[in-house]
């Protein structure tokens, strides 16, 4: 039975495990429900170009959008945040919610037109995060090395206290005229207060949705957002042989008064 | 990603004489392309600066698939050639070819490829495709040209 529906977001009751791969720590969340059931879609229009904008082109020039949403030949675009009216909590960045929301993620599908757009995420904002061979060399949508980016579509979920940036490359030498799609579930969720549970879902012995965060590089900004809303930063994620270990630490963890006091445990 | 399928296509508003090709690159006579993917302001594709005209770049690690291609002439007088390249270097080479001399004067030609595609692959990221319409003397309308063609990854 999977844990996801036909959009590929998680069902109600199921969990979901937000990985990240720079600390082998992972958040779990039990889905309550979503709010936006049904409604899962949103055909957001172009891509957030705006005419008169200034892009720079894979040979290093500077290329003006002369069409709202139309991308200039050759150009890319970094640490784009999408708008969606002034009634949101920011009105720059639509999937962006306070600390103070911790009973909520959005888990976002974005799929870009044409579809050899490529896109690619930055967290947070303004941040690449793919790398080859350790630090040496750092990939992304914006550089030629040719790697740090996929065609067209992304899967994220955008946590709580932290921008994410959006990359977007056109490496054709042709004007595109774009479009976006956002499928996602604004889930409510609560965290297990199970430490055994936890561990059960981290050695894949239970089933859950796992998204993993393109982060390789340890960052500040993300380890205190996610204390700063859930009172921790994750769950290392242990071998099978170290149970007694793991469950020990979640159990603490799960215990702490800087958790506890954020509500968020069920 | 999720294949691309788009079509480019472009028609004769204005008289075109003498059409001529100079190695790489049509210097005249030559029919603008667009498609419902790009184009600028006049609604034919916007060539960047450095390219033959109707040339497209390929994105790095995708091939571009024809699938069909056909191509109508009405009014040609002398020779019509619908020709697919790719850019090697400094040269052209000829991955597709569709020549169709006509010299019937006001007749509706059309030339059509179809089925099995013509895959164009980019693993590098620098390989053109270019779409070469050679005709000589022909009337505002009088050709139309449409290509109806994929993007894929080249991992699918």
């Amino acid at each position: 039975m999977s844990v996801v529906d036909k959009y590929g977001l998680v069902k109600d009751n199921e969990l979901l495990t937000v990985y990240y791969p720079s600390t082998n720590k992972a958040m779990v969340f039990r889905v309550i429900t979503r709010q936006n059931k049904e409604f899962e879609t949103i055909d957001y229009g172009t891509l957030p170009l705006t005419a008169g904008d200034s892009l720079v082109t894979y040979e290093g020039a500077v290329a003006t959008v002369l069409t709202t949403g139309v991308m200039p030949a050759r150009s890319y675009t970094t640490g784009k945040e999408f708008a969606f009216g002034n009634d949101i909590w920011d009105p720059s960045d639509m999937f962006f919610v306070p600390y103070t929301w911790n009973d909520r993620v959005f888990h976002v599908k974005t799929y870009v037109k044409p579809g050899f757009i490529r896109v690619g995420l930055q967290i947070p904002v303004g941040v690449n995060q793919s790398r080859f061979q350790k630090e040496r060399v750092i990939g992304g949508v914006n550089y030629q090395t040719g790697f740090g980016y996929k065609f067209g579509e992304m899967e994220t979920v955008h946590m709580p206290e932290i921008h994410y940036g959006y990359m977007f490359g056109n490496d054709t030498n042709l004007s595109l005229v774009t479009g976006v799609k956002f499928v996602y579930g604004e889930y409510i969720v609560k965290i297990p207060n199970s430490a055994s549970l936890i561990f059960d879902v981290l050695s894949k012995s239970y089933p859950a949705h796992w998204v993993g965060l393109p982060i390789t590089t340890a960052d500040s900004t993300i380890t205190q957002s996610l204390k700063k809303t859930w009172g921790f930063d994750g769950f290392s994620v242990y071998p099978n042989l170290k149970r007694d270990q793991a469950i020990q630490e979640y159990s603490a963890i799960l215990k702490s008064q800087d958790v506890v006091s954020k509500g968020v445990l069920m | 990603m999720t294949s691309e399928v788009f079509s480019i296509f472009g028609s004769s508003k204005v008289a075109y004489t003498s059409g001529t090709c100079s190695g790489a690159i049509v210097t005249s006579g030559f029919l603008n392309l667009a498609s419902e993917i790009w184009t600028d302001s006049s609604g034919n594709a916007a060539w960047t600066s450095g390219y033959a005209p109707n040339t497209i770049r390929i994105p790095k690690g995708t091939a571009l698939k024809i699938w069909e291609s056909k191509i109508a002439v009405n009014g040609g007088n002398g020779a019509v050639n619908m020709e697919m390249s790719t850019d090697s270097g400094a040269t052209y080479r000829t991955v597709g070819l569709d020549a169709h001399s006509d010299n019937s004067g006001f007749s509706v030609k059309s030339i059509r490829r179809s089925g099995r595609p013509i895959v164009i692959q980019s693993p590098e990221g620098d390989t053109m495709v270019r779409f070469v319409f050679v005709v000589d003397t022909v009337a505002p309308g009088g050709i139309f040209a449409e290509y109806n063609a994929e993007i894929v990854e080249l991992t699918q």
